[in-house]
């Protein structure tokens, strides 16, 4: 009995010292960006640097937003003999091909790639249409994306810094009315972006590659070996390999594109499920490798490795929470009622699903959506149900892994279907878009 | 007594369940049916500012439809005008936004920016805390357009040198010290300098850096400390540096300049390339004698002229 009383204290109090550090991480972030010092940007050379530009496409499926999204990068106020548009018809049974024909054979800067078979995944639709694009920057929008006519110059900017390999926009839900699972994944969005990302790069730190409304140096990735096509977050393991390998992550918050974000709990929980499994990946794959790397500075390597290890916070999280039963339930005191209470803070305070409630809150204020700030206590039960979805998709992976068997790409199910129901990518006029930051 | 508690408590708990949920639901409907004023993203001024106490779309509600011209020593908020506008000797503004030219007349001081569509004249002790914008020609006392040009201050003190050994980099041959991050790029993890410089690829340097008289750089440069170029270099590529940059005499850079710190531009620098260049700060940028620049100058504390 001893012996598990002393266990659970100890699982305890680990617990509460890894949600602290996360939890001080997050505050950090947040208290730096409601400084309103202005944030690190490359706003002030925006279309000076244009080098020649691929923005690659990958569809699939996409019959539906394809005419939206070319017609949108089409009207790009980017000089046209400096870009390529590769829209990659990544094995659709659908009319998304006849579609990209048409725009090809409309428009030169658009070329149409057929990827008929071969593995599936935006990875491999990625790295596919990287082998055919010629620009010295390689910029990525998912298909149900609808770029404003600026935002690639936005995006190319940071590129007049030799050293920097890739460059992130900010995502912006679109459709954070639509219902309650969209309304809070939107303030997790912003507080992702709006705050966590922008702190990051301000700080000296890495921000992430997200895979979408990005751009890549074309030498860089080749450089580190190209797309990871057997990874979930290619992504993720890209910003990883880059910044291992001496180069920077740049970001730029004010280049916005809108997504859908998903609407239904059983589509974000596909969604965390192949984020959570990729991640830990990443987490294994570099994690040491982060913490050993001599050309980062001390704080670089912790924030990364964080990033790496921030779905772990789930199960450490319950772990904290299971051993205090034993505790509670044996007549034993815990180590402390503060320490109770600084758990239970620190739970709901840190995560509301991997973004603290400051600092969503902290986003509310710099995008000046007072009225979503309302959502905050509700987050609550994004909380509570993203925190069993994370524990559950790493009991997943760790399964998998321990039979040596694989994982499959699950594409995010998307909702648009009309024209232009995507808002128009240049910060007018679109709810929850931010477009009056601070 | 403690039923009492108990039934007090449930209901103070259920009261605030129904105001969140009901706080939720307005809140979901109000963002639904929120419409907000445009702001002009080429602007570029969206960030630590709210663009609409200026503008609502393109109009501020207050602007000025007549030309304006500021009393001497007067000082004002924010001052939008369709027409010129005219900020007398010693005046104050929050902001000056002019649809066409706008003159600061000596010592007039403008906290925030001063955009405008037309020309903008600048005088003797002028000041401006932000952002100096024109879509047609700045004037530093008596320049051209559309270009940024200090006054001259006499003859060159640069006189080109015979050459000295010259170091060569290209994207297939390097210097020892470097190490290959591509197939375009190259690494020094510390300290480069160099004397004459043929640079033909990009190089990042995790230091300072600085190239001698008449180097020659194509590829683009990122040093961490600090960047100097020496005179008499052609820099075709971008120079972007985290501490402070000086191009030497009579350099010409072609792209884009971008200092963490201050910049300085000695004597007779030119910036000017296939298409227009921009030279930012982050700290004062200093503009020597006879530089000319096509393209942009903006600093994020303040420019100064020295003759």
């Amino acid at each position: 009995m001893d012996a598990l009383v002393l266990l659970s204290r100890c699982v305890f109090l680990a617990a509460a010292a890894i949600l602290l550090v996360y939890a001080v991480r997050h505050y950090l972030f947040s208290f730096f960006r409601l400084k309103l010092t202005r944030p690190e940007d490359y706003s002030e050379t925006e279309g000076f640097q244009l080098p020649s530009l691929s923005v690659i496409v990958p569809m699939h499926k996409e019959e539906a937003v394809a005419p939206d999204i070319l017609r949108a990068l089409i009207d790009s106020d980017y000089d046209p003999a400096l870009l390529e548009i590769l829209a990659v018809n990544d094995r659709s049974s659908d009319g998304t091909g006849q579609v990209i024909a048409d725009f090809a054979a409309q428009y030169p800067m658009v070329r149409a790639l057929d990827r008929l078979e071969g593995r599936g995944g935006k990875p491999a639709a990625l790295k596919f249409a990287t082998e055919h694009a010629h620009g010295e920057v390689i910029v990525i929008f998912d298909a149900d994306y609808i770029p404003g006519p600026a935002i690639l110059k936005m995006l190319v900017a940071p590129f007049a810094d030799a050293q920097v390999a890739a460059v992130m926009g900010r995502v912006v839900p679109s459709n954070a009315h639509d219902s309650l699972m969209s309304g809070l994944l939107s303030l997790e969005r912003a507080a992702g972006y709006q705050v966590n990302q922008q702190a990051r790069f301000g700080l000296g730190l890495t921000p992430q590659f997200g895979g979408t409304v990005g751009g890549v140096r074309a030498s860089a990735l080749a450089a580190v070996g190209g797309w990871n096509t057997e990874s979930l977050t290619e992504d993720t393991d890209l910003t990883c390999r880059l910044v291992l390998a001496g180069w920077r992550v740049s970001y730029v918050n004010h280049a916005e594109c809108y997504e859908q974000v998903p609407q239904t709990w059983e589509v974000r929980r596909a969604q965390l499920r192949r984020w959570v499994i990729g991640h830990n990946e990443c987490f294994h794959r570099f994690g040491l490798r982060v913490l050993r790397a001599p050309h980062l500075s001390i704080p670089e390597r912790l924030d990364l490795f964080l990033v790496l290890a921030c779905y772990w916070t789930a199960p450490v999280m319950v772990a904290g929470w299971v051993a205090s039963i034993p505790l509670f339930l044996s007549g034993h005191a815990l180590p402390s009622d503060a320490a109770i209470l600084a758990l239970l803070v620190i739970s709901c305070q840190t995560f509301s699903s991997q973004a603290t409630l400051l600092e969503m809150a902290a986003a509310c204020f710099l995008d000046l959506e007072v009225a979503r700030a309302l959502l905050l206590p509700l987050s609550l039960l994004n909380f509570a149900a993203s925190t069993g979805a994370v524990c559950s998709a790493l009991t997943t992976f760790y399964i998998r892994r321990g039979r040596g068997q694989g994982f499959t790409w699950d594409k995010t199910i998307r909702y648009q279907t009309g024209r232009h129901a995507n808002g128009n990518g240049n910060g007018a006029g679109n709810p929850g878009n931010g477009d009056a930051k601070r | 007594m403690n039923m009492l508690a108990s039934i007090l408590f449930g209901a103070a708990f259920l009261m605030l369940l129904v105001l969140h949920l009901a706080g939720a639901r307005w809140a979901l409907s109000h963002l639904k049916s929120q419409s907000r004023n445009e702001i002009d993203m080429e602007s570029g001024r969206a960030d630590n500012f709210d663009a609409t106490m200026v503008r609502t779309g393109r109009r501020a509600a207050d602007s000025l439809q007549t030309a304006f011209h500021s009393a001497p020593h007067s000082s004002s908020g924010i001052v939008h005008t369709l027409a010129d506008c005219v900020m007398g000797e010693n005046s104050t503004a929050q902001a000056v936004v002019s649809e066409a030219d706008l003159t600061l007349l000596d010592g007039s001081r403008i906290v925030e920016f001063a955009d405008c569509e037309g020309v903008m004249t600048l005088a003797s002790h002028c000041t401006v805390g932000g952002h100096t914008a024109s879509r047609t020609e700045i004037r530093l006392g008596s320049a051209s357009a559309p270009l940024i040009r200090s006054a001259g201050g006499g003859l060159s003190v640069f006189a080109p040198r015979s050459p000295g050994p010259v170091l060569r980099i290209s994207r297939e041959d390097s210097h020892p010290d470097l190490l290959r991050l591509a197939t375009d790029t190259w690494l020094c993890r510390g300290d480069f300098h160099a004397g004459t410089l043929i640079l033909e690829a990009n190089l990042v340097v995790l230091g300072s850096f600085s190239a001698g008289p008449e180097s020659n750089l194509s590829g683009d440069i990122r040093a961490s400390g600090n960047l100097r170029v020496a005179a008499g270099s052609v820099c075709r590529g971008n120079l972007v540096c985290g501490g402070d940059m000086i191009l030497d005499e009579q350099t010409r850079f072609e792209r884009v300049l971008r200092a963490g710190r201050s910049l300085r531009l000695e004597q007779g620098v030119r910036g000017e390339g296939p298409l227009p260049v921009v030279a930012y700060a982050n700290d004062v940028i200093i503009l020597g004698p006879d530089v000319l620049i096509r393209g942009k100058v903006a600093s994020a504390t303040g420019i100064e002229v020295r003759p």
